[in-house]
């Protein structure tokens, strides 16, 4: 459920970024892209921590190497995932504030130069068709919103009956 | 930032908060014990805090100060976070901006000048926080400022409590003792090994240098002065002063009622002080339940009171929900079969909260196993020199549903 909504809003995202001219992965598109990876390295890597670290924890002390060896592991891990996910927050506010501040608008980043290489162009003034944009748009909210909707409905279903009706 | 670093692991601990919840629940159903829904609440409530079962059973305690201690308790958990309208129109701005973000988007599309999509993007990018903070209102956990208001709360009128009962119990003692009080001293645990009947337990309550253990400390003082002026015949004045114990004569009073309630501004040195000056209840091995040891850096994520971590304490809660209810329902059973009285049938867990300079408040719940065992076999595992027995760290105090 916690990848469903992750990578829903984050391809949802990519999705507008990617086919809003110019049409390709660019500077803002692969920030996102890097940006929900990331994220979800970080929740793996918290996980097998965990699993580590319960697994250390609960070993009898006679197995003093597996003892060891599993905490050293988990508290890396820990110390890893917690770097990148730091450095991964950061990257979300500063990406943000950088398309906000129109950082990004340069010749580089609009014309996707990442993907499209010598092909690339930036748009002076656009005349062709909205619709793929206008597409893409639809595409992209909808995922987003089904997946929060999904997400939701879970949580409900899954909390309802609980805490509130003792 | 953690979250912000990775919203899938907020999400996923979210989820399992919720699974947790309703795991709980579901399994404390079809326990009958009396006070399973409280045990239940709390378990629900209490994820985001690092919880353990006490491993020092002579900590436990069953005089009826705890039920309150624990009703208590469970009421303030029932407060928890919900919709208010703070909440709810600060979502709903969200909501009304990230649509006009929407509008905005799709009736630009035609306006070729000025065309980013960077707006819709980036809001689409951020949905996820909309998810979590809803759903966070959702589950019915408890934010640890208000833990810690519950907590100094309940011990507060716990002390208070604990102060009358003992009132009590000391007039109780002087008419039907009189005279007779002195010889008690130092002899208590044979006294108390020739009576059949369960003996009662204790309540400790710990307050910490901090702030917030203030009240306590007060109150703990008060209660001292007043126990004092009346002359208990079990306070020994060379000892420690800030522990207060006092117990009622065995054949003067059913049942009977070992009340400690000690209140030391260094937790640390608190343990000696109370294995000195109390006899067979406590020892220095408490220590184990007051100064958590699993701060190294192993379980430092489990140890953070805060929602986001509730991810790395999921196998050990589950662990614990296990033997509480396991035990719960042990507990149900064997008081149908023994006949034990309402009171003394109580289950376990312990909360510890750790070095914020909370208050820590052992939250006991079960019958130490001697009371059971005295009821069954009266065996000499029971006598009067194991009327507390020592278990080694390594034991787990409650079996598993397995064995």
């Amino acid at each position: 459920m916690a990848l469903v909504l992750q990578c829903g809003t984050t391809a949802a995202a990519t999705i507008i970024i990617v086919f809003t001219p110019t049409v390709g992965l660019g500077c803002r598109s692969l920030g996102y892209i890097i940006y929900g990876g990331v994220a979800i390295i970080v929740m793996f890597l918290n996980i097998i921590s965990t699993i580590f670290a319960r697994i250390s924890e609960t070993r009898e002390d006679r197995f003093t190497v597996v003892k060891g060896f599993t905490s050293f592991i988990a508290i890396a891990l820990r110390r890893i995932s917690f770097l990148l996910a730091l450095i991964n927050g950061t990257a979300l506010i500063v990406l943000s504030c950088f398309q906000f501040s129109h950082f990004l608008d340069n010749c580089y980043c609009n014309g996707s130069v990442l993907s499209r290489g010598t092909d690339s162009y930036v748009i002076v003034f656009y005349n062709g068709s909205v619709t793929t944009m206008r597409n893409s748009r639809i595409v992209g909210t909808v995922l987003s919103g089904f997946v929060m909707a999904i997400y939701m409905v879970f949580l409900w279903l899954m909390s309802a009956f609980n805490g509130r009706r003792q | 930032m953690m979250s912000l670093g990775s919203p899938a692991l907020a999400a996923y601990s979210l989820v399992l908060t919720s699974l947790n919840a309703r795991l709980v629940y579901h399994r404390a159903k079809s326990i009958k014990h009396k006070s399973k829904r409280d045990v239940a609440k709390a378990l629900i409530s209490l994820q985001q805090t690092s919880l353990e079962l006490t491993k020092d059973e002579r900590l436990l305690a069953f005089i009826p100060v705890n039920d309150r201690w624990r009703q208590e308790i469970a009421d303030r958990l029932g407060r928890r976070n919900a919709w208010s309208l703070a909440t709810g129109s600060s979502v709903a701005w969200v909501v009304i901006a990230f649509v006009f973000t929407l509008i905005d988007s799709f009736v630009s599309l035609d306006n070729t000048a000025d065309n980013t999509s960077e707006g819709h993007a980036v809001g689409t990018l951020w949905l996820w926080l909309l998810c979590l903070v809803i759903g966070w209102l959702w589950v019915p956990i408890f934010s640890s400022s208000e833990l810690k208001t519950a907590l100094n709360y309940a011990n507060h009128h716990a002390v208070k409590r604990a102060a009358k009962k003992l009132r009590q119990a000391k007039e109780t003692t002087r008419k039907a003792m009189g005279s007779a009080k002195t010889k008690l001293v130092g002899k208590v645990p044979k006294r108390l090994g020739g009576s059949k009947k369960p003996i009662g337990g204790i309540i400790t309550v710990v307050a910490e240098k901090s702030e917030k253990g203030q009240s306590i400390q007060e109150d703990t003082k008060h209660l001292e002065e007043e126990t004092n002026q009346g002359a208990n015949p079990l306070l020994n004045p060379s000892h420690h002063q800030s522990v207060v114990s006092f117990q009622t004569h065995p054949e003067s009073h059913q049942g009977h009622d070992h009340l400690t309630i000690s209140a030391n501004p260094d937790a640390n040195r608190s343990s000696v002080s109370m294995a000195r000056s109390t006899q067979p209840s406590i020892n220095p091995e408490t220590d184990e339940l007051f100064i958590p040891q699993k701060l190294t850096s192993l379980n430092r994520d489990e140890h953070r009171l805060s929602a986001t971590f509730n991810y790395s304490r999921i196998m050990r809660y589950l662990a614990l929900v296990d033997d509480v209810l396991v035990t719960l329902d042990k507990l149900a059973r064997e008081k149908g079969e023994v006949g034990l009285s309402k009171k003394r049938l109580t289950e376990v867990f312990s909360l510890i909260l750790n070095r914020r300079g909370l208050p820590l408040g052992s939250l006991p719940l079960c019958p130490p196993k001697r009371v059971l065992c005295s009821l069954r076999e009266r065996s000499a595992r029971c006598s009067t020199r194991r009327l507390w027995p020592s278990f080694s760290s390594a034991e787990r105090p409650l079996q598993p549903r397995s064995s």
